[in-house]
């Protein structure tokens, strides 16, 4: 055989091996795409998702003095905006069939409060015609409950806020650790360091243990969608968690949307800290008689006159921003 | 003759592999490369929106630069959905009639149209901005931009990139839609500007 023969015939091999090979690299490189893309999309979601945990309308539920962690979380406004944000950024804001499809990809949503979370997941219910329906719901609260072989319940909060029942003298008690430690002979009170390991590990297991139920569950309601994918609680490492469980906030999952030849697979935390905002103080300089505006923490040797809520408004009124040098 | 033949295909393969392959591959990196940056651009534009509460010019302008610098055409659709709370009355149109201290939500749309005209307005004295400050281009009262808002940044391209027009010639198909990158990103306002 000619040279040009032995060329075609070493193309007519190699290329069938080149195709597959392709094939394989450009499913890996969509997927790649598709998962920055998907990732983007849940980290903004749940990020607006901890801003709406924080917003609240009812005075009694603003963080107080007593705990700087105490914030109501508005659960239900932040759902909302999450699904809103993961919707915009699908593009199926008015598509009712792939909102469906794309939260059947949800299995949780994970609400963290001040002393208990909540999950938001696949629940099946009976409607007012008896037919059985599953839809994405809101679970019970559940408090972040630890009890010792004394038969002593203690809840934890995510500071050192406490409620406990004590068993020895059958009442209950509640308050900050160093407040009530003396007031109970519940042992694990006695000492700070395993109480802070104690509620720290019980938040951890219960959250963990709760959620790879809902997960696992979400499998059972998914074959009726036709989702073939194994859900499971994926592996978060120790120190994730001890962030997480830090503050309120919201923790979502999404898993097995199809990407090239693969499954996205994530998960996302989203805080909902509330920042205390200082108020703006507007004062007269004894000395020239202008007027400035400082922020409530700096010491100025200035006579306050007037308090705004915002530098606008008091240079609106005729103030100055004043230097502010010793906070 | 007969080695003739196989001169043909050889130089036919040749030409294949050597000139058309690695030119249709060259092309599909350059997608791959121009969806990178669009997503970038996108999602760095969209963000600070969010974060700020307005659009300027600017900010416009230098997403349009990283966009055009791809090389491309593309289509952008902007969205500002403002929220809105609205009491329920019996009968909205008697303010003496039962109201049951309910509201329902709603959101008010404002599109690329409306606020292009805002960034760019035709009276050329006046500095672009959005949301406009009293009424909008139309003479409507315009919304402001305040947090629990959402918007939305949806980008195609419109030219038909050098990846499927290789492809077309090479599978000698005609895909329908000039499509090849399709980014919607959008998130809610965490921002006032105030």
């Amino acid at each position: 055989m000619r040279m040009t023969n032995w060329a075609i015939l070493f193309v007519c091999i190699f290329v069938p091996f080149f195709l597959i090979l392709d094939f394989h690299t450009s499913q890996a490189k969509v997927a790649e795409t598709l998962n920055r893309e998907y990732t983007f999309a849940l980290r903004t979601a749940v990020q607006d998702a901890g801003i709406a945990l924080s917003s609240n309308e009812m005075q009694q539920y603003e963080s107080s003095y007593e705990s700087f962690k105490y914030v109501k979380a508005n659960k239900d406004m932040a759902i909302d905006a999450f699904f809103r944000t993961l919707y915009l950024s699908f593009d199926v804001t008015h598509n009712r069939v792939g909102q469906g499809a794309l939260a059947s990809y949800v299995p949780a949503v994970l609400v963290l409060d001040y002393d208990g979370y909540y999950i938001y997941a696949v629940t099946e219910y009976r409607d007012t015609q008896g037919q059985l329906n599953y839809k994405h719901m809101w679970g019970p609260k559940k408090p972040y409950a630890f009890a010792d072989e004394q038969g002593n319940s203690i809840n934890f909060t995510l500071d050192d806020y406490l409620f406990a029942y004590d068993a020895t003298s059958k009442q209950w008690v509640k308050g900050l650790l160093k407040d009530v430690k003396d007031t109970t002979d519940i042992a694990l009170l006695k000492n700070a360091n395993d109480f802070e390991i104690q509620r720290r590990s019980t938040i951890v297991k219960s959250i963990q243990k709760d959620l790879a139920y809902y997960i696992n569950k979400h499998n059972e309601y998914n074959t009726h969608y036709g989702i073939h994918y194994n859900f499971k609680l994926p592996l978060i490492p120790e120190e994730e968690w001890i962030n997480t469980i830090n503050d309120v906030g919201i923790f979502a999952f999404i898993q097995g949307i199809p990407v090239g030849d693969q499954v996205y697979n994530n998960y996302a935390f989203g805080g909902g800290r509330l920042v205390k905002k200082s108020s703006i103080h507007g004062g007269v300089d004894p000395a020239t008689g202008y007027k400035y505006y400082y922020q409530s923490r700096c010491t100025v040797p200035y006579q306050s006159v007037e308090i705004f809520d915002h530098r606008k408004d008091a240079a609106r009124s005729g103030y100055f921003p004043a230097e502010c040098v010793k906070q | 003759m007969e080695f003739s033949l196989s001169k043909v295909i050889a130089v036919l393969i040749a030409v294949v592999l050597l000139f058309g392959y690695p030119l249709y591959q060259q092309a599909q990196r350059q997608d791959e490369l121009t969806e990178l940056v669009v997503h970038g651009a996108v999602t760095e534009f969209v963000d600070a929106v969010r974060t700020k509460g307005y659009i300027t010019p600017q900010m416009y302008n230098d997403f349009n630069r990283k966009l055009g610098a791809t090389g491309n055409q593309y289509d952008v659709q902007m969205e500002h959905m403002h929220k809105k709370y609205n009491p329920l009355y019996e009968d909205p149109g008697n303010p003496s009639s039962t109201f049951d201290n309910k509201f329902d939500i709603y959101f008010n749309g404002h599109y690329t149209e409306e606020i292009m005209n805002a960034l760019f307005p035709s009276d050329k004295n006046s500095a672009g901005r959005y949301p406009t400050i009293g009424t909008n281009y139309a003479g409507i009262k315009a919304d402001p931009m305040s947090v629990g808002d959402f918007f939305t940044v949806k980008v195609k391209n419109i030219n038909r990139t050098m990846a499927t027009i290789l492809r077309d010639f090479f599978t000698g198909g005609n895909t329908g839609s000039n499509t090849t990158l399709y980014i919607p990103y959008g998130g809610m306002i965490i921002n006032e500007d105030d």
